[in-house]
């Protein structure tokens, strides 16, 4: 069954989530990515133009990390494919919102 | 599920010999936290804060009674004896500078967020819960918005003050009465304390607290910010109402009135 992310951004930082439950938030300027329990992940992501696509990518990644195994205890092999099948099938998702940063020039200093 | 059975008992066998034996997954962390769930059902239970009044309070009328405690009680138990039987630390202040104190600590259960399993050498007393930070983070969506969990085998929710998290913890175990001692709800600022932002850093004497050490010269501690303590407790009050449960303020003296208060001392 495909599940479905859904990206929501406010002002200077971005929400994620798979359909209603939280995954967690990336806050722009520090590059700070907090997973769905708020402990912070990542540090000093490199977020701008060139980069923001990936950079979402990668967040996804990390944040399906946590969820899948610390919320539905998915582990090992189970747990990279789930992860790696709701990318994929979420990839326009995320080309949607990079799109949508750059156009309101959100990153712009 | 025979591999899966068999990938967990290898990861047992790989751990004996080393505290790493009695680190359980997040999963079977659940399971114990689920097995505790109603085991204290109609029960009352002690809180303690770790204000000054606390030296008011003779402990050894605990010895038995259900109780909590947190951060430096450790002192106590040193002085008199006292050991709660849930034991839990949130602030990563206390734990960097009490870590050795925090790991020898011995009683029934030591309850920690799961982000400090890197640091905590888990025993058999040991379970991590899955602690979640939103109150504190600027831009999530529940920044300041307390919140209570009723199940904390699936989530527990911070709020400004560990006692938060006791008092989850407690409704979680069923406890029908809760009587919080050592509750001064006060903080003076010494002038000496060194301000960073949020991080203070202590110059002398701890003032605030049971102990003179408790956050004595050199230690680190956060602001107490008192508001959001008290939105935190006013939710965990209706919660317990909600179900018919009580939260009493036993305190000797203090600040704290959103509690029904009650005698220490006539309690026994």
């Amino acid at each position: 069954m495909e599940r479905t992310i859904r990206l929501r951004l406010g002002d200077g930082y971005i929400h994620f989530m798979i359909e209603q439950a939280y995954l967690g938030m990336l806050v722009f300027d520090k590059g700070e990515l907090s997973d769905f329990r708020a402990i912070i992940r990542r540090n000093r992501l490199e977020v701008s133009d060139q980069t923001l696509r990936k950079t979402l990518e990668v967040c996804l990644y990390e944040l399906l990390n946590q969820y899948l195994s610390e919320v539905e205890y998915l582990s090992s092999d189970k747990l990279q494919r789930i992860k790696t099948d709701i990318v994929k099938s979420n990839i326009d998702v995320l080309d949607k919102i990079g799109q949508s940063i750059l156009h309101k020039k959100v990153l712009a200093k | 599920m025979i591999k899966c059975i068999l990938k967990r008992v290898q990861d047992r066998i790989a751990r004996i010999g080393s505290n790493e034996r009695f680190l359980k997954t997040p999963e079977e962390y659940g399971e114990v936290l689920n097995g505790l769930k109603d085991a204290y059902r109609g029960e009352r239970c002690f809180i303690l804060g770790n204000g000054p009044s606390l030296n008011k309070c003779d402990l050894s009328l605990l010895a038995d009674e259900y109780s909590f405690a947190v951060n430096g009680i450790f002192y106590k138990t040193q002085e008199m004896g006292y050991k709660p039987n849930f034991y839990m630390v949130e602030d990563n202040h206390v734990i960097s500078d009490n870590i050795n104190e925090i790991n020898s600590y011995k009683c029934k259960y030591k309850f920690f967020p799961a982000s400090y399993k890197n640091v905590i050498k888990p025993d058999e007393s040991t379970i991590f819960i899955p602690a979640d930070y939103g109150f504190y983070r600027e831009h999530h969506p529940y920044y300041c918005a307390p919140r209570f969990s009723k199940n904390v085998s699936k989530e527990i929710f911070t709020g400004q003050s560990v006692t938060i998290m006791q008092l989850q913890l407690a409704y979680h175990l069923g406890f029908s009465e809760v009587y919080l001692i050592g509750m001064d709800f006060s903080y003076d600022l010494p002038k000496s304390t060194i301000v960073d932002g949020v991080n203070y850093t202590s110059q002398d004497d701890d003032v605030n607290h049971f102990h003179p050490n408790y956050f004595g010269k050199g230690k680190k501690w956060h602001d107490p910010k008192l508001d959001r303590v008290l939105i935190c407790y006013e939710k965990c009050k209706n919660e317990f109402e909600d179900d018919g449960r009580i939260i009493y303020n036993a305190t000797i003296g203090g600040k704290l009135e959103l509690f029904e208060r009650a005698d220490f001392s006539k309690l026994f």
